[in-house]
């Protein structure tokens, strides 16, 4: 009866165990289980709680210590990143929402200037991964120019994934694209282009054109000012 | 080389840990025991808290892994045990205590509670 107990109780710690991170249950877990096991079975012989109480307890002291290592894990994975992987990281996750925006949840009759707050956020998110890629670039690298040309990378990589996923979307899903307000509007308002497919994609190659230098001198200031930054908070201590 | 300066002053559980592997090497559930003892029951320690510190420990090198032992029981356990650098810190440590106690005793403050917690 009490080894049944006891095998319940070891199969619902280690599913519990299941939330932390990989690299800390490899570590860690056999050791938790056996201490885990000693203390039940303690409890059991000497006929103290192993209840509401203890498990509340257990659940409690685990959880807390599951959030610090999911903390701890995010933070290792974010300072082992650099401007490459950043710029990768950033650009595939925006080359997503553009694909989903555009794509699966298409809105074709609402207009650029009336999701300002979303797109203001969008860019504002870029411009703070741009400077933190100079920041953390200068764990490695304490100078200023190196923070500068690792924002001037990671921004060039994401603009590259943004404007490549848009030239992407705007051919291979035509038929949806053609129906937004911004692109009618635009095409109508031109003489140029008789062809809108012509029109989209002579848009997309010169936003290529200019966007990714463009980019690239707005992320070396970011990268600098992320480098800058990091000087200046450990020069005090 | 962990400097000391980085790893005081201790957290409770640490400075536990510390306190009961400096009497010799133990497995996970005999630091929690020792723990409740030393503390005449006063601190509980989870397995939870115990294994995030006996983790930030090993990388400050304040303990280290004194390898597995299959126990009378039958059991496999690791045992860990005390560093020269966590000895040295846990004197640090308990000369603060000692400090503290006497500035306290000094302005005759010391409080008349007995309180249960848990780290």
């Amino acid at each position: 009866m009490k080894t049944d107990s006891t095998h319940k109780a070891l199969t619902l710690y280690k599913a519990l165990l299941h939330l932390y991170p990989f690299s800390y249950r490899k570590t860690f877990e056999a050791q938790i289980l056996q201490t885990f096991r000693d203390h039940y079975r303690d409890r059991q012989e000497n006929n103290e709680d192993i209840g509401f109480l203890f498990w509340a307890d257990i659940i409690l002291d685990e959880v807390s210590n599951i959030l610090k290592e999911r903390i701890a894990h995010l933070r290792g994975g974010v300072n082992k990143m650099n401007k490459y992987t950043i710029g990768i990281t950033i650009g595939l996750l925006l080359a997503i929402i553009a694909f989903i925006s555009n794509v699966v949840f298409p809105s074709p009759n609402v207009s650029d200037d009336q999701n300002t707050v979303a797109i203001s956020l969008a860019y504002l998110l870029m411009f703070f991964i741009w400077g933190l890629s100079g920041y953390l670039e200068s764990k490695k690298n304490k100078r200023l120019q190196a923070g500068a040309i690792a924002g001037a990378v990671t921004a060039v990589i994401t603009t590259a994934f943004v404007m490549v996923s848009f030239i992407l979307i705007d051919n291979l899903f035509f038929d949806t694209v053609k129906q937004q307000v911004d692109k009618v509007t635009a095409f109508h308002n031109q003489n140029t282009y008789h062809d809108m497919r012509v029109f989209i994609n002579s848009g997309n190659v010169r936003a290529l054109i200019i966007g990714i230098p463009v980019a690239g001198i707005i992320g070396a200031c970011l990268g600098g000012v992320g480098s800058g930054i990091r000087r200046l908070r450990f020069a005090k201590h | 080389m962990t400097d000391i300066k980085n790893v005081s002053p201790l957290t409770p559980a640490v400075f536990y840990i510390l306190l009961s592997l400096v009497k010799g090497q133990k497995h996970g559930y005999e630091i929690m025991k020792n723990v409740k003892e030393d503390t005449q029951g006063k601190v509980r320690m989870g397995n939870g808290t115990l294994y995030g510190s006996v983790k930030r420990m090993l990388s400050a090198c304040l303990i280290e892994d004194a390898g597995d032992t299959i126990d009378p029981d039958n059991e496999r356990r690791k045992y860990y045990r005390i560093t020269e650098l966590g000895r040295k810190t846990l004197n640090i440590e308990m000369q603060r205590y000692i400090d503290t106690v006497s500035v306290i005793k000094a302005r005759n403050l010391v409080p008349n509670v007995s309180i249960k917690f848990s780290i």
